[in-house]
């Protein structure tokens, strides 16, 4: 079996804020293999994002280990990661705010092949327009300023620039959640042809559940910083095992309009992230936890009768108490 | 395209196109059409001057003193017998003589230390402002004249000492859009391309950085047209003969007690006018590119 092209080992970042400690990501291990889309899924601050930076060394960790391709990155400096940038690459949630105002898509994708590749300018050129095509923006669009694309066709641009070094990592952060839902289609479509055509490993992070479904292999639920849940997609769609998880699911509506619909809607507060509580974090909007959940912090482990790839970390796993009762 | 299509109507030309685009800024900025008016004359003023001038500005005449204006002499003579109106035509020339380069001193200097402190922060951000706070504290034309007397009146020094008293308010204005950039996505997005930190800060911040700085350029060049006629009405500045503003009006004090008004009122209204040029540009200029900033230069 090849190497992972990205290993994380019990990756932590905390940030000092006045009054204490904001942990954004909690002791998270995980690896992606070539080829291979993880799926991050979580509400909003829960670290995805945080995660999603910490991979590509644009923030530093504060515990654990980033080892991408072979590479132990987690202390490089800047410039020596610059070296294996070209290998990993990121797309950005808003793309408006991603690229430069003031250089053209043209100049804009060219700056990539410019800073890693040896081709001469004809060749960036042709390769840049080669690239539009590709993404499916037109030659006379790369003329063109962020400011004169839409919103699509800039994330059209920020794929083309992902896509240029030909990557073994990918990190998209929420690519599709800011354009417009005719738009969202498209992208999708475009990035789950790029999956197959250039191989590359994708760390998908999305609140989106119908856009996973579409393009993970893998997924991986976090709340407040922690892994909860991980499992291969199918999977997690049928039978999830986190509380968590299974709320989530049950948000997401169903393509069978007769499908049993079963809302888990959650009650209680999310503790803040800044000194976080002893015990489950969920354990407060838990509907099955025990006053035990609220002491020990659950091990992240195999789901009892689920394949040994399906893993979570609830401590009613044990006594079967983790289904929520509809 | 379909057949059907109708043909394009004819696109005006260039000059056609350009001055419709420059008719609808000045409707949108009377100010801004005003400012440019008053500046392109003096500017037509200050290149043509050798030609437009009917005298040499510096020709001393001792059998024509103090003659009020007249034909022949509009502006009347100055106590040398030179002629008013050609050396207020010539005052233009050093007005851009020294603006135009304390401006670009000011730029040279200012926007790299705003780049610089902006991106670097801490502690070497924190001396640099701190020196640039002590540098306000004293008023600019007290600093000035203390530099230039101690350095020399020369035009050279005079430039170079207004450029640089000048620097902080481009460095305060151009480290305000960088700290502001740095954390932004599109610079992030730079970092994770592979860029290194000059191609970061000289191709993506610094574009992007310079509108609140560019804005304000005809204001100090109207701050400096004023400050350095003010050193050369004190004395300390260019030097007479020199057929400038500040220095003329200095010459034309003396003789306002005796009914000579011509003398300092002429060159005097000179100054107001650009001064008040380059500042109606500079407003216009400001609400055009930096409409956020519109209040907040001093």
């Amino acid at each position: 079996m090849t190497p992972p092209v990205l290993e994380v080992r019990n990756l932590s970042k905390r940030f000092p804020v006045p009054g204490g400690v904001l942990t954004a990501v909690n002791d998270v291990s995980f690896s992606l293999a070539a080829g291979e889309t993880l799926g991050l899924v979580g509400e909003s601050g829960s670290g995805k994002s945080t995660l999603g930076r910490c991979v590509l060394r644009l923030i530093a960790p504060s515990a654990g280990r980033v080892v991408f391709d072979g590479h132990d990155i987690t202390d490089w400096s800047e410039a020596r990661c610059r070296k294996l940038r070209a290998g990993m690459q990121m797309v950005f949630q808003d793309p408006w705010s991603a690229l430069n105002p003031r250089m053209t898509a043209r100049s804009l994708i060219e700056e990539l092949l410019a800073l890693h590749t040896p081709l001469s300018s004809a060749e960036r050129r042709a390769e840049a327009e080669r690239l539009g095509l590709r993404v499916r923006l037109p030659s006379a669009m790369l003329d063109r300023y962020p400011g004169e694309l839409s919103g699509g066709q800039q994330q059209r641009v920020c794929i083309a620039r992902a896509i240029a070094t030909r990557p073994k990592l990918i990190v998209l952060d929420e690519p599709t959640s800011s354009l417009d839902l005719s738009v969202r289609a498209g992208i999708l479509d475009l990035l789950a042809e790029l999956k197959e055509e250039t191989g590359a490993a994708m760390l998908f992070i999305t609140h989106d559940l119908g856009t996973l479904r579409l393009m993970a292999d893998r997924v991986m639920v976090m709340y407040l910083g922690r892994v909860v849940e991980e499992a291969p997609a199918a999977e997690i769609f049928d039978r999830p095992a986190h509380p968590y998880t299974q709320a989530l699911m049950s948000a997401h509506l169903p393509a069978d309009p007769s499908a049993h619909l079963a809302r888990h809607v959650l009650t209680g507060e999310i503790p803040s992230p800044i000194n976080l509580p002893p015990g489950c974090f969920f354990s407060s909007r838990c509907p099955v936890a025990l006053p035990r959940c609220r002491e020990t912090a659950p091990p992240l482990e195999a789901v009892p009768g689920a394949e040994a790839t399906h893993r979570a970390a609830c401590l009613r796993m044990a006594d079967g108490g983790n289904r929520i009762p509809t | 395209m379909s057949d059907l299509a109708l043909a394009p109507p004819a696109a005006p030309s260039l000059p056609v196109r350009i001055a419709a685009r420059l008719a609808g800024i000045a409707r949108r900025s009377p100010t801004l059409a005003i400012g440019a008016a008053i500046i392109l004359a003096f500017a037509i003023m200050a290149v043509f001057a050798p030609w437009i001038s009917p005298q040499d500005p510096v020709a001393a005449n001792a059998a024509r003193v103090l003659q009020p204006p007249q034909a022949g002499a509009w502006f009347g003579t100055d106590g040398n017998g030179m002629d008013v109106l050609s050396r207020v035509i010539h005052g233009s020339l050093y007005a851009f003589g020294i603006a135009i380069p304390v401006v670009i001193v000011g730029l040279l200097v200012g926007v790299p230390v705003g780049l610089w402190t902006g991106w670097r922060g801490g502690w070497a951000d924190e001396i640099v402002m701190r020196g640039f706070d002590a540098l306000r504290v004293f008023p600019s034309i007290i600093l000035a004249l203390a530099v230039v007397a101690a350095a020399g009146p020369s035009l050279l020094n005079v430039v170079l000492v207004l450029g640089l008293l000048d620097s902080p308010v481009y460095a305060r204005l151009v480290r305000a859009e960088v700290l502001a950039l740095r954390g932004g996505t599109f610079v992030e997005s730079a970092v994770a391309a592979g860029n290194p930190t000059h191609r970061i800060l000289f191709r993506h911040i610094l574009p992007n950085a310079l509108r609140g700085a560019m804005a304000q350029t005809a204001v100090r060049a109207a701050w400096a047209v004023r400050i350095s006629a003010t050193l050369a009405f004190l004395g300390v500045g260019i030097q007479p003969p020199t057929p400038e503003w500040g220095a003329m009006i200095r010459q034309g004090a003396e003789y306002m007690v005796t009914g000579e008004w011509w003398v300092a009122v002429f060159p005097g209204t000179a100054l107001i006018l650009m001064v008040l040029g380059l500042n109606m540009l500079g407003d216009g200029l400001s609400d055009l590119l930096d409409p956020r900033r519109k209040a907040a230069a001093r």
